[in-house]
């Protein structure tokens, strides 16, 4: 049973001129519950947007156009006494409620979205050394984010849970009484996560969660986080463009370009039996520090702007294995365990299969053995192609 | 690259130091407090030599990016020479000085900010000759420019001649930051995490050209970065600093595959890598970089150092050294008092178990750590001397009563690193240079350590 179930999602940025940036175009993902799951690409390719729009936390011009968002909850006010939803919300055409019991955010309001937030689902922001409050308690923060989302809690309760929320990510418990400047680097992105943490939600969404922090921090907060689903069995989407990050830290991962899914499936899946022309393209150009004497191949051109794009697969104008379908349209997933001439027109629909957006899906052997020459990708002539 | 011994180093940085914020507000002079500079570098001394691509790495608020700074002049330093093929550059005339700017450029790591958006491509990579005098009238001085913007991959250059920044991509933008820095035809030029801001898919591309126009243009790099992979890609050798202090410095691939000093092997262990999946390591230290306004005394690294060195008479094992100094850490800091000492049992047990806990990755813990979530350690399963264990008991009876100040110098006495005592002098290990007093044990180089017991926990061991 899955615990988010992504459909088709669009959203939009309106502009100014009436045209629209596409930051997310049919996306479509899930994630199990207990699993970590990983949304990577380079900056602008939509990651950041897609997490947020979860939530609705999107900036004032960004809408979802269409999709669904089933989550693994039921409002307060459409449950039964189990928390189950009740047979006349499911039956209600205008509730937004499976029978599954999975609610699509999509389509609840700003107030409906507010019991989901935290309470299910918590983010811990991009910049969350400077999420902290500098004029509370960091302590008191903490019972804020309680109180205000659990208001059954009464405030020793509250203060309780912060101290031992504290003393769960490797903080003092008496430092609930600092305030945020007097915390390190390290200790506020711990104390951001222990907030996070605070209403015991189902999803964590961690949005670059290390970028800012030193390599020898960054190591111990990927292991807290590990720590942190191993004990409460919260899933985390991971938001990065490390892709070494998310190598280490994701069971499955979805690699986004241009706004798009290019390829999805198990960690291990995406980076040795690689399907898709960009992750072959991203695979050449980061080096790592355990081999000597690599070649880092960049891959040429510049990402495609989203304003109002065109029809075309996103990543053609870039790509040395473009062909004429490549112009036409913006390739399906294919599955790339089934793929084969005829298997073409079955695209995937289950989450957990090693899918990849790209026409050429059957001869990906070729593809591979060409991706590792340099000159596929330096070589001038195939962009006319 | 091999080292011939007779080249010449084209720079020379001896015992150099950049203390920043010496001066005192009102408030410090009329209340008589002494002023606390942030030590930015503190005595690095480095030889770089022609042709060669150094990397510096360390984490945020090590120095790397003032070190760069001070070798192309754009500070002062406070202490220390810098030698440039053969001349001091703190102490030039005019003209000197004129012409090392022209054989010396940098390269910024944001191609945003680093640019004048209010001049073209055009006038961005013909200033420096116009500032240099360096080629006569129009004609000439455009025929260069776009060659560079050709060498640097931006051709045709006249369809890059007068754009503006904002028209360009970060890693156009990031080419042309380049070209300004080629057009005077430098000998060395200083790179601060010049990729930092590129997408991955691009940066390659940056890199590869900064090695193809090394040959081309026969330069010598400078090249910072917080990203230990990228050093590895780009450096003939690398430099590690650590609080203002070159921790460890040689051959990149010896520095990386087999680091001597703690603080690397900490540094390497806590990259993740694609490759190495399940089979990696985290790094054993403890805490986070201290202030560099007030920096550890010793070595700078001993409060986190996972091979710090016991007193000559400790007769215990080095582990239990290593958590009975962080227990004096932790008395110091104050996270330690009768307010801590929670749960059932004896209080002067249970503070005791507390504070030889160490803050590291699981991998790295006691069996009753991993149980407890890292509130408790065994005292009786580590190889405590009996003086320690008794001077341990003490403290944390002074704890309870109160006491903290007795409660160190209970400690004092007995948990005691020479590594706090005095800074460790760079010493040649293989083709390194080490600062850790392990080294300098090692190989007899000073009296201090030594000893029997010590040593032998100590001792760095290869495996």
């Amino acid at each position: 049973m899955t615990l988010l179930e992504v459909n088709d999602l669009s959203i939009r940025y309106a502009v100014d001129d009436g045209s629209a940036v596409h930051a997310s175009d049919d996306v479509s993902f899930s994630v199990e519950p207990g699993e970590t799951y990983g949304l990577v690409g380079e900056s602008g390719c939509g990651k950041t947007t897609l997490a947020k729009s979860l939530v609705h936390l999107l900036d004032d011009n960004g809408y979802i156009e269409e999709g669904e968002i089933w989550f693994e909850t039921t409002l307060p006010q459409w449950a039964d006494e189990n928390g189950e939803p009740k047979q006349s919300v499911i039956d209600d055409p205008d509730k937004p409620v499976r029978a599954d019991g999975k609610t699509d955010l999509a389509q609840l309001d700003s107030k409906q979205i507010r019991d989901i937030r935290w309470r299910d689902i918590a983010i811990i922001p991009q910049s969350a050394m400077n999420a902290l409050n500098p004029v509370y308690k960091v302590g008191d923060q903490i019972v804020e984010a309680i109180l205000r989302h659990e208001p059954e809690t009464t405030a020793d309760e509250a203060h309780d849970r912060a101290r031992d929320l504290l003393e769960r990510v490797g903080i003092e418990p008496d430092r609930a009484d600092d305030y945020a400047h007097q915390f390190s680097g390290g200790m506020k992105q711990r104390a951001v996560i222990a907030m996070a943490m605070a209403c015991g939600p189902d999803l964590l969404i961690a949005d670059e969660p290390t970028t800012a922090l030193d390599v020898i921090i960054q190591d111990r907060i990927l292991e807290e986080l590990e720590a942190l689903q191993e004990e409460f069995g919260v899933s985390i989407l991971v938001i990065s463009h490390d892709i070494s990050v998310m190598a280490e830290i994701c069971d499955r991962m979805a690699v986004m370009y241009g706004g798009k899914v290019m390829e999805s499936g198990r960690t291990e899946d995406i980076f040795d039996a690689t399907a898709n022309p960009y992750t072959l393209g991203l695979k050449n150009s980061f080096p790592t520090i355990t081999s000597k004497d690599q070649d880092l191949v960049s891959i040429p051109g510049t990402p495609p702007t989203l304003r109002d794009p065109d029809e075309g697969c996103r990543f053609r104008e870039r790509c040395p294995f473009a062909v004429e379908e490549c112009h036409a349209a913006h390739p399906p997933m294919y599955d790339v365990e089934t793929a084969d001439t005829e298997g073409r027109a079955v695209e995937s629909t289950d989450g957990r299969a090693h899918t990849t957006a790209c026409y050429r899906i059957d001869e990906l052997e070729q593809l591979r053995t060409d991706a590792i020459n340099e000159s596929t990708w330096t070589d001038q002539t195939i962009e006319s192609r | 690259m091999d080292r011939s011994d007779d080249r010449e180093p084209l720079v020379e940085i001896d015992g150099l130091q950049k203390l920043f914020d010496q001066s005192q507000g009102i408030v410090d002079t009329v209340l008589g407090r002494e002023p606390q500079p942030v030590r930015a570098v503190d005595g690095v001394s480095l030889d770089i030599y022609p042709g060669d691509t150094v990397g510096i790495a360390g984490e945020s608020g090590c120095g790397k990016t003032t070190l760069g700074k001070l070798l192309v002049k754009l500070y002062e330093p406070t202490e220390g020479t810098i030698r440039f093929d053969g001349d001091d550059v703190t102490d030039m005339t005019r003209e000197d000085e004129r012409k090392f700017r022209k054989r010396v450029q940098m390269i910024f790591q944001d191609p945003f900010e680093s640019l004048n958006p209010r001049m073209t491509v055009y006038d961005t990579v013909s200033e420096p000759l116009k500032i240099n005098e360096m080629v006569d009238g129009y004609d000439e001085r455009r025929s260069r420019v776009k060659q560079v913007l050709e060498d640097v991959g931006l051709g045709p250059a006249e369809v890059y001649l007068d754009a503006f920044p904002d028209e360009l991509s970060g890693g156009e933008r990031q080419r042309v930051a380049i070209a300004r820095a080629l057009v005077v035809d430098p000998d060395f030029v200083v790179c601060d995490e010049p990729v930092s801001m590129l997408d991955v898919s691009i940066r390659a591309g940056v890199l590869n050209l900064m090695q193809d126009l090394q040959d081309e243009y026969d330069l010598t790099y400078l090249f910072i970065s917080h990203d230990l992979s990228l050093i590895r890609y780009m450096c003939d050798r690398a430099g590690i600093m650590y609080l203002g202090n070159m921790v460890e410095q040689g051959p990149t691939d010896d520095v990386i595959d087999d680091p001597k000093h703690p603080y690397t092997e900490a540094l390497f262990d806590a990259v993740p890598d694609v490759e190495l999946g399940d089979n990696r390591r985290r790094a054993n230290a403890t805490g986070e970089v201290p202030s560099p306004r007030n920096p550890p005394s010793g070595c700078q690294y001993h409060p986190r150092c996972a091979h710090i060195i016991p007193p000559e008479d400790w007769d215990g094992s080095q582990e239990a050294f290593r958590r009975a100094f962080q227990f004096k850490l932790k008395v110091r800091r104050g996270d330690l008092d009768a307010g801590t000492a929670s749960g059932d049992g004896d209080p002067v047990e249970s503070l005791v178990e507390q504070g030889l806990t160490l803050d590291v990755p699981e991998e790295y813990r006691s069996e009753r750590e991993i149980e407890t979530g890292g509130r408790r350690t065994n005292a009786s399963s580590l190889d405590l001397p009996g003086d320690a264990r008794t001077a341990l008991d003490e403290a944390a009876e002074a704890l309870l009563d109160g006491d903290p100040d007795a409660a160190v110098a209970a400690l004092d006495g007995v948990v005691t690193t020479p590594c706090a005592s005095r800074e460790p002098r760079p010493f040649l290990s293989g083709t390194r240079e080490v600062a850790c007093h392990r080294y300098e044990d090692e190989n007899g180089n000073t009296g201090a350590i030594g000893g029997s017991n010590g040593g032998i926990n100590a001792a760095p061991t290869e495996d």
